[in-house]
């Protein structure tokens, strides 16, 4: 697979998982992984998880996706930017990107997260 | 200095540079470097930079920095929000991503680059 076509498939995993069964989300997170959301940053996937699950029940619509080669070959770099609706709310601008670091053929995890609302002027 | 020092001095030279004097941007880039401006890709300094004096007189106001290292030791990642006026427009909230990796003692160089602008619901 291209980077495209994992930065797609990952994106579209990630926030199909996020809005209807965020649980599933833990299996993309390490030990090492990194999410820093509105400025709080926590580390591994059970931290991470816990932030995740205070959201609440969310709802993204995705409108761009740009993808990168990383420094390494076993990584790649995702923008994505969009709308996300918190707990029933107006929607509101996001951005987030991730760098997906590759352990083995097939095998991707979330090595960085980050993510922020981009509203006010 | 740490990741966040050097992110944050960074972040305030890029812009300033970029809002005043777009040529010494240069010297941030690489053969290496890559651009994503709303899409549109390009790699290397030359076309990077021919591409950002195709933007015309911009001012950005940074609304958030957040930093995390990078999966290689020598990297780090920098996400920012904020706003621009492009042409003396109207505002509008953007988003930038930045790896930057280090070639050896104090030097840095951007070998990601990936610019969204977020605008219209």
């Amino acid at each position: 697979m291209s980077a495209q076509e994992v930065a797609q498939a990952f994106v579209q995993h990630f926030y199909t998982t996020f809005d209807s069964s965020p649980e599933g989300l833990a299996s993309l997170y390490s030990a090492q992984s990194m999410l820093t959301f509105e400025g709080n940053q926590l580390m591994g996937s059970e931290s991470i998880m816990q932030k995740l699950r205070s959201v609440g029940p969310v709802k993204h619509d995705v409108k761009s996706m740009d993808v990168q080669p990383s420094s390494n070959a076993n990584a790649v770099v995702i923008f994505v930017t969009g709308n996300i609706k918190i707990g029933g709310d107006n929607p509101l601008h996001f951005c987030e990107m991730f760098q997906l670091v590759s352990t083995g053929p097939g095998a991707y995890y979330v090595h960085n997260d980050v993510f922020r609302l981009n509203y006010g002027l | 200095m740490s990741a966040e020092e050097v992110a944050k001095a960074f972040v305030q030279h890029f812009y300033q540079t970029f809002d005043s004097n777009i040529e010494g941007l240069a010297g941030l880039y690489s053969p290496n470097s890559m651009l994503t401006f709303e899409g549109n890709q390009v790699g290397g300094m030359e076309q990077i930079m021919n591409k950002l004096r195709g933007i015309g007189p911009v001012k950005h106001d940074i609304k958030s920095m957040d930093v995390q290292p990078s999966s290689d030791s020598n990297a780090i990642v920098i996400f920012v929000t904020g706003s621009i006026k492009i042409g003396g427009d109207n505002p509008l909230h953007f988003c930038e991503m930045f790896q930057l990796l280090s070639p050896g003692p104090g030097a840095y160089y951007v070998h990601n680059d990936i610019f969204r602008l977020n605008y219209g619901l």
